[in-house]
């Protein structure tokens, strides 16, 4: 049996929800179903591709912000400055292998690396 | 000390200029057993560098499988380190090796680094270049038929079998048939060529590292290795560098051939290269066929050997000469792989464990061994000499099942049978003692003249070797010199050679 992918799932799943709110029994079903096709273990990957897909359907970006350190309040404030006025839900996330500087990354697929770790390593691998 | 490094490290530091751009990443899904597949990456291309970013340090990996939703890569570095999460990146890279001369006498592996302790391959300042792995193979307009042997100091093989410059020729058998120490002596006789001596290739795809570790001490001591360059991929070494190691030797041979210069690759041994391939695609995922092999190994071996070419004047005239190598399993020459490779090549040297064990040795079944394109580039002093040789051997063969009661048979006829015992008796030759071909043109020229007709059968091969001694002391000049640069056998030549054999007591057991 051809294995279903976590976006397969997804995408029926906003479809389903397309003009009506989300109800108990539509989520039941779903989980029901993703336990059907013997697809339990990867539910963390379908519960990332159906935020991924909602956000998609919403115009909405998710950014994801790693910093080494956690950042303080106002250094939070400066950096949620630069994504006002758009449609975005950031999220901050902790990464001590970064050394210092902080990586953006936009929707897992697109990312700016301004860390000290990724200098270091360009510095080192360079002859 | 410590503060010249400080300062050198600062001034470094100081010079640094880093701009960040956006990239575009993908996640690793899946790893093990030297493959992951890594999500997103929409537009990577086929056959790319992929880096993933681990904790430690940096992977590289191949994107081999380029699927709706994710690539299948095949991890190129330390596998320990990946983790499901971590990013990946494209590079814009395709998988290529830095050539130069200074690769000569090293030994590699198939990502260029050096194995053999001497340190870096190149000097900072050397003049390098970058070869991809993949290439498309010369095309139809640039090459020219194949013109020059390559002499492979195998008298059975230089006489029968020959081969060309920019030939393929599989040398194919079962395990211990000598099919290494073929390639070995192919490898020790270009010492002896003075003019274009190509340079030799070896590339090791899961050999035990001591026999590999043997063979390059044999080529050190013999004086091989300065014109000498190994890939090794060792039966330690993942699947991947397995599969990479003939195109990484392949690459390494058209940067000498680019460069007008002749080059001899050796594959030992394409089953072995096969049965990574077969791991990797089973990996991936992709469909099994016959025998589990992917659809497309056919094209895996005839793409590598494809590019081994003799390049016209206008693209330099260069050559590169590819000796594959295929293990048969009890002499089976019609299963997948090795019929394969016997399509795909130009002929093949077919080895034969009963021939090893009755002592002819080199194991060459003559009958089944041929070379479709070697004769047009073989020497005329030597097609005049050996053109009689295959044809003898051939009938000898027929005879042989008269050999046990010879006495019963019609003179003409034991003639024939005594006459390809001294033949086969003559090609006889130890390993790691390659013949220059001059000699070997005189000693077969001998042995169908009749000379050694009285020599006892035994002492045939011993006798051989005592008259090139015996010409090389007291005719060396006057014979082998001209054959040498001539490469002819003129009628005044053969008059000399007559006169000399004519003072050398064969019969002296």
């Amino acid at each position: 049996m051809k294995t279903i992918s976590p976006d397969v799932y997804a995408e029926a799943f906003v479809k389903t929800l397309a003009g009506r709110h989300v109800s108990e029994t539509v989520i039941e079903r779903f989980i029901a179903s993703i336990r059907k096709h013997n697809d339990w273990a990867r539910r963390n990957n379908i519960i990332r591709a159906c935020e991924k897909k909602m956000r998609q359907r919403d115009g909405k970006e998710l950014i994801t912000i790693e910093s080494a350190r956690e950042l303080s309040l106002a250094q939070r404030e400066k950096l949620s400055l630069a994504w006002k006025g758009k449609n975005q839900d950031i999220e901050y996330r902790i990464n001590p292998s970064l050394i210092a500087g902080v990586k953006i990354v936009i929707d897992e697929e697109k990312q700016l690396d301004g860390s000290l770790r990724r200098k270091l390593d360009k510095m080192f691998s360079e002859k | 000390m410590s503060y010249e490094i400080i300062e050198k490290l600062k001034k470094e530091i100081e010079g640094y200029r880093d701009t960040s751009e956006w990239e575009e990443i993908g996640r690793v899904i899946e790893v093990g057993d030297g493959v992951a597949r890594i999500s997103g990456l929409r537009g990577a291309q086929a056959q790319e560098i992929i880096t993933i970013e681990t904790s430690e340090k940096p992977v590289s990996a191949l994107a081999l499988n380029l699927e709706e939703e994710t690539i299948g890569a095949l991890i190129l570095g330390e596998e320990k380190f990946i983790k499901s999460g971590n990013t990946a990146k494209t590079t814009g890279r395709v998988l290529s090796i830095e050539v130069g001369d200074e690769l000569l006498g090293r030994v590699i592996n198939p990502l260029g680094e050096a194995l053999d302790g001497l340190g870096q391959v190149f000097r900072k300042d050397a003049k390098t270049a970058y070869f991809p792995l993949e290439k498309k193979a010369p095309s139809v307009v640039n090459r020219e038929s194949v013109n020059e042997a390559v002499h492979t100091g195998i008298k059975a093989i230089d006489a029968m079998i020959p081969i060309g410059r920019g030939q393929r020729e599989l040398i194919i058998g079962d395990r211990q048939t000598g099919k290494t120490a073929i390639a070995l002596d192919v490898i020790l006789n270009q010492k002896s060529e003075t003019s274009r001596r190509p340079i030799c290739i070896y590339v090791a795809i899961g050999q035990k590292e001591s026999k590999t570790a043997r063979l390059v001490a044999t080529l050190k001591e013999k004086g091989a290795l300065e014109y000498s360059i190994i890939v090794n991929a060792s039966a330690s070494s993942p699947a991947a560098l397995w599969y990479l190691a003939p195109y990484a030797g392949c690459a390494i041979g058209e940067y000498f051939m680019s460069k007008g210069q002749d080059a001899v690759i050796i594959y030992d041994d394409l089953t072995k290269h096969a049965q990574a391939y077969r791991q990797i695609s089973l990996l991936l995922g992709r469909p099994p066929g016959r025998e589990a092999f992917p659809g497309d190994v056919f094209y895996l071996h005839s793409r590598l050997l494809e590019r081994a070419a003799k390049m016209d004047k206008a693209n330099g005239g260069g050559s590169l000469t590819a000796l594959p190598i295929i293990e048969t399993q009890l002499g089976d020459i019609s299963a997948y792989i090795p019929t394969n490779v016997i399509s795909i090549t130009d002929g093949q040297i077919f080895l034969e464990s009963d021939l090893f064990h009755q002592g002819i040795r080199p194991a060459i079944n003559v009958g089944l061994s041929v070379s479709r394109v070697g004769s047009s580039a073989q020497t005329k002093a030597m097609k005049k000499v050996a053109g009689k040789l295959r044809l003898e051997l051939a009938q000898f063969r027929e005879l042989q099942a008269f050999v046990q009661f010879a006495s019963d048979v019609d003179e003409a006829t034991r003639e024939k049978i005594t006459r390809g015992g001294i033949l086969t008796e003559i090609l006889k030759q130890d390993d790691l003692q390659p013949l220059p071909f001059e000699k070997q043109v005189v000693v077969i020229y001998a042995a169908l003249n009749g000379y050694f007709n009285k020599t006892p059968r035994e002492t045939i091969k011993t006798r051989g070797t005592d008259l090139l001694e015996f010409i090389e002391k007291t005719h060396g000049d006057a014979v082998f010199k001209p054959i040498r640069e001539k490469r002819e056998l003129t009628p005044e030549l053969e008059a000399k050679i007559k006169e000399v054999l004519s003072n050398f007591d064969f019969a002296k057991a």
